[in-house]
């Protein structure tokens, strides 16, 4: 090892020397012999930096939102070496990213702590503006999320609540993933890689043009992870903590298409669609309420497949005056321990943008989304209602207001839903912006957002079978159809620097005050007959948490010059909560959880190199603090990447992952494996 | 010392080596770069937008065109002047284009350009728009609104392209005439008093 580290100094040496003597390459400006026809071609970059869409539905500037906003770039998710989505997002501050290994497929991400073992229920995910959040778990399934990541433009990670603009459940934060324009992938593209863990990856794209200014593209993708051995750490780890499910093998397909047509000036038409297929190879504890030990370790090959077609048009009507009208619907099948959940969502969008009085920007809309979830009883998750159907209805209304030419804003807003679970939300906001020069910009902001039940916590019975012995015993998780919507009060401010041009700072700090979260109450037990006579304990939800959490992000970037980018993110974040009800009997877990389920500090430090010959040359060092609540010690690790384009159309890459020492990580009762994938991408 | 300090302690030197030398630092621009500053952008927008005002004078017809000369005023001289001068091609039709700065008092001549930027007063365009209006003199607007307002061309920023709308009223008082190969390209706008 010593001696490998001494090789890997010297060759960074070396580097350093080459990087050194490089000169930096001007570049010209000189358009004066182009034709008016080229020069209507030539994309005006935008002026400040990243656009943002998320953080009130159009586009801004990412210096001019008032919200904590990180853009990741196509670039950054290349050079980062991820071979997943969700690993990516550890580039932003604020967001936790559960390692696989657990139920491999089933990620967890979270935004400002609510690190939930299970779900990443308080975060809005967003593909192209499509809401991706499932009804059955009110969770984000990420297996299902195995986007081609050579599609994919950028990622908005917005921290803070978003209910003002995106409704319901966007409470800790948005993930607006959003994919390239069918015009921008025009050509071929085919990459393979192979790896330790991620053992196979293909993907494959084609984009054409259909007519004048109508581009299309098609791709297929197909990848395997590798589970872990029976008798290997993380396999034990696994049973320990999920005892239901653990993984050999992961496997996906999927395949789709984008259409982007923009005839005139005035309209502009999106098309696009997918269909996936995941499977999972592993075993599971299937109940059996009669013979000790009353449950079973058998072969288990859960599935998911689905779909979505998505459809936007945009209307111009002057300039900053625009509306849209977007539609979606999608399918998916779920396996669920022995059942299967089907759920079906049918979504309208409508939205309006205008200048009223040159100083109001208006932005109002309309929506609709109807959510269709059926799932076969099983003894271990009962549905008292076989179907379910759910719908929302919402309005929002927004008025950013010029207070100060170019300098100061307010933006007021409220977004109006009716939902089947809880009746009547209303979600207000009201956020200041101040940018006294090009180089501070200050913002502060109050808002409230909710977070409505799942479908499981409105009308499932979850039990999980244990062993007493001479009886079967449950522990039992009751549903309750009159819950309330979980409510987080916002308090924001940030502020973002740009001392140079090519280095900025981003700070942001919250206090957030959370009600009526819920947990696992009014703890009981009693002898059950169905589906066999056992012993059960159980306990209902109920909305009986309250308290608070705060903390502090920061994202800096430093362009050193061509040869060297170095991005940064620091969160440090920490959560109280109480019971509000004194009489309940349990729940010390749930706080506990809450608590101390997500770690208090993270820190991600990326190094980009560019070197000679077309090479590159990525460290990526991440920090994540103990996790408590599941003896999770603190773990320092880095992930190298060595890339190399011979020419315009090929590259080549090989990326280490989790390569620290084994030592300290194998203290984590979650073991996380050192990785090594290599990958050829070839365009044409 | 485990790798992970080791790595650590290795990049923070060769960061500090990179920086100290390589004493460039981002001085130049580079167009690939995704986060460009705003004054990057900016300037990047005029050097277009310079080349699409020297394609205009290509393609307009001249009442007088014996001066050797044919003068491009404009109302952000400093601005312009460094990205101007970075355009090697500024012959129109065997004339040369020059830059000039245009103030309040500038008398404006027949047979020139006038390019009003955007930064510029409500009441100064006013001001500009009434003493070149029925002459022969090519004004060229920047952002919504101008072409009505007067201006012969108008630039305008559509979704990160530039685009450009004519106002054919005001062409024909002005006495010039533009190619059809530019109209082909441009919006037709029709001012309403004059319909």
């Amino acid at each position: 090892m010593n001696k490998l580290l001494f090789n890997f100094f010297s060759i960074m040496f070396l580097v350093g020397t080459i990087i050194g003597a490089e000169e930096t390459i001007a570049s010209k400006k000189d358009f004066s012999n182009l034709k008016l026809e080229q020069l209507m071609d030539i994309e005006i970059p935008s002026m400040m930096d990243s656009t943002v869409t998320s953080v009130s539905k159009r586009a801004q500037k990412l210096s001019k939102t008032a919200a904590a906003s990180y853009v990741i770039t196509a670039d950054a998710i290349r050079r980062s070496g991820v071979t997943s989505l969700a690993d990516a997002f550890r580039l932003a501050p604020g967001v936790t990213v559960s390692e696989p290994g657990i139920y491999f497929a089933h990620r967890v991400v979270s935004i400002r702590g609510h690190h939930n073992f299970y779900s990443s229920n308080k975060v809005l995910v967003l593909v192209d503006g499509r809401s991706v959040y499932g009804s059955s778990l009110a969770t984000t399934w990420w297996d299902a999320m195995d986007l081609m990541l050579e599609d994919i433009e950028r990622i908005e990670i917005i921290r803070g609540p978003g209910g003002t603009v995106w409704g319901a459940n966007a409470m800790n934060g948005i993930i607006n993933i959003i994919t390239k324009n069918a015009k921008d992938t025009q050509g071929g593209l085919v990459s393979v890689g192979v790896g330790t863990v991620e053992r196979s990856q293909e993907n494959a794209r084609y984009g054409f043009k259909l007519g004048n200014s109508l581009f299309m593209r098609v791709y297929g993708k197909h990848f395997m992870n590798s589970g872990y051995d029976e008798g290997s750490d993380i396999a034990k780890d696994a049973l320990k903590y999920s005892d239901q499910l653990r993984v050999e093998e992961f496997t996906g397909k999927r395949a789709g298409f984008r259409i982007d047509a923009t005839p005139g000036d005035k309209n502009t038409f999106m098309v696009s669609g997918d269909i996936y297929e995941n499977e999972t190879n592993t075993k599971f504890y299937r109940s059996n309420y009669t013979t000790s030990p009353y449950r079973e370790l058998v072969p288990y090959t859960p599935g998911v497949n689905g779909g979505f077609l998505l459809g936007k048009w945009t209307h111009s009507l002057a300039d900053d005056n625009e509306f849209y009208f977007q539609a979606f619907i999608n399918n998916e099948d779920r396996d669920f321990h022995d059942t299967t959940f089907n759920t079906q969502r049918v979504d309208f969008e409508f939205q309006h943008n205008f200048k009223l009085f040159s100083k109001h920007d208006i932005t109002w809309g309309l929506g609709y989304r109807a959510d269709w979830f059926d799932a076969e009883r099983i003894p271990e998750l009962y549905f008292t209602k076989e179907h379910t159907t759910s719908d929302i209805f919402s309005a929002m209304l927004q008025d950013n207001i010029e207070l100060l030419e170019d300098k100061l804003f307010l933006t007021l807003g409220a977004k109006f839903q009716r939902n089947t679970y809880t009746g009547n939300e209303l979600m207000p906001a009201a956020k200041l912006l101040y940018t006294p020069n090009q180089k501070h910009t200050f913002w502060t902001s109050a808002s409230k957002a909710v977070h409505t039940p799942s479908v499981i916590m409105d009308n499932a019975i979850y039990s999980v079978i244990v062993d007493k012995g001479a009886f079967a015993a449950s522990n039992s998780f009751y549903p309750k159809d009159d819950l309330k919507a979980e409510t987080v009060n916002a308090y924001e401010a940030g502020w973002r620097f740009e001392p140079k041009q090519n280095l900025w700072f981003d700070l942001a700090t919250y206090y957030n005050k959370y009600d009526k979260l819920t947990s696992y109450e009014h703890q009981t037990a009693g002898w059950q007959s169905f589906p066999a006579n056992h012993y059960e304990v159980y306990r209902q939800y109920d909305n009986m948490l309250g308290g608070i959490s705060y903390g502090l992000e920061l994202a800096a970037n430093w362009r050193v010059n061509e040869r060297l980018t170095i991005g940064g993110a620091y969160t440090n974040q920490h959560t109280n909560m109480r019971h509000l009800n004194n009489g309940g009997n349990d729940g010390p877990n749930e706080k506990d959880l809450y608590e101390r389920g997500s770690p208090e500090e993270l820190v991600s430090i990326n190094f980009e190199f560019n070197l000679p010959y077309n090479l590159e040359f990525d460290v990526w060092v991440r920090h994540t603090a103990q996790i408590q609540h599941r003896d999770q010690k603190p773990i320092t690790d880095f992930d190298l990447r060595l890339g190399w384009k011979p020419n315009k159309n090929l590259e080549f890459s090989v990326a280490g992952k989790n390569l620290g020492d084994k030592a300290e990580r194998q203290m984590s009762s979650i073991e996380v494996h050192r990785s090594l994938f290599a990958k050829m991408t070839y365009t044409f | 010392m485990n790798s992970t300090k080791r790595i650590i302690i290795t990049l923070l030197f060769l960061t500090i080596f990179i920086v100290k030398n390589n004493p460039a630092i981002a001085k130049e621009n580079n167009h690939s770069v995704k986060r460009l500053s705003s004054k990057q952008a900016e300037s990047f927008e005029y050097a277009v937008k310079i080349a699409f005002v020297t394609n205009f004078a290509r393609y307009t017809r001249w009442v007088d065109s014996s001066e050797k000369n044919i003068v491009l005023y404009t109302t952000s001289y400093r601005k312009l002047k460094p990205i101007f001068d970075k355009q090697k091609n500024k012959i129109v039709n065997g004339r040369k284009l020059k830059l000039r700065a245009l103030g309040s008092r500038t008398k404006i001549p027949d047979g020139c350009i006038v390019f009003i930027t955007k930064d510029i007063e409500t009441k100064m365009v006013a001001l500009i728009l009434e003493k070149t209006a029925n002459r022969p003199i090519l004004t060229i607007g920047e952002g919504a609104g101008m072409a009505e307002k007067g201006c012969l061309i108008n630039l305008l920023l559509i979704k990160q392209k530039i685009r450009f709308e004519v106002n054919l009223v005001a062409v024909k008082k002005s006495g010039l005439k533009l190619s059809s190969e530019l109209l082909k390209l441009a919006k037709i706008i029709k001012p309403k008093e004059d319909r």
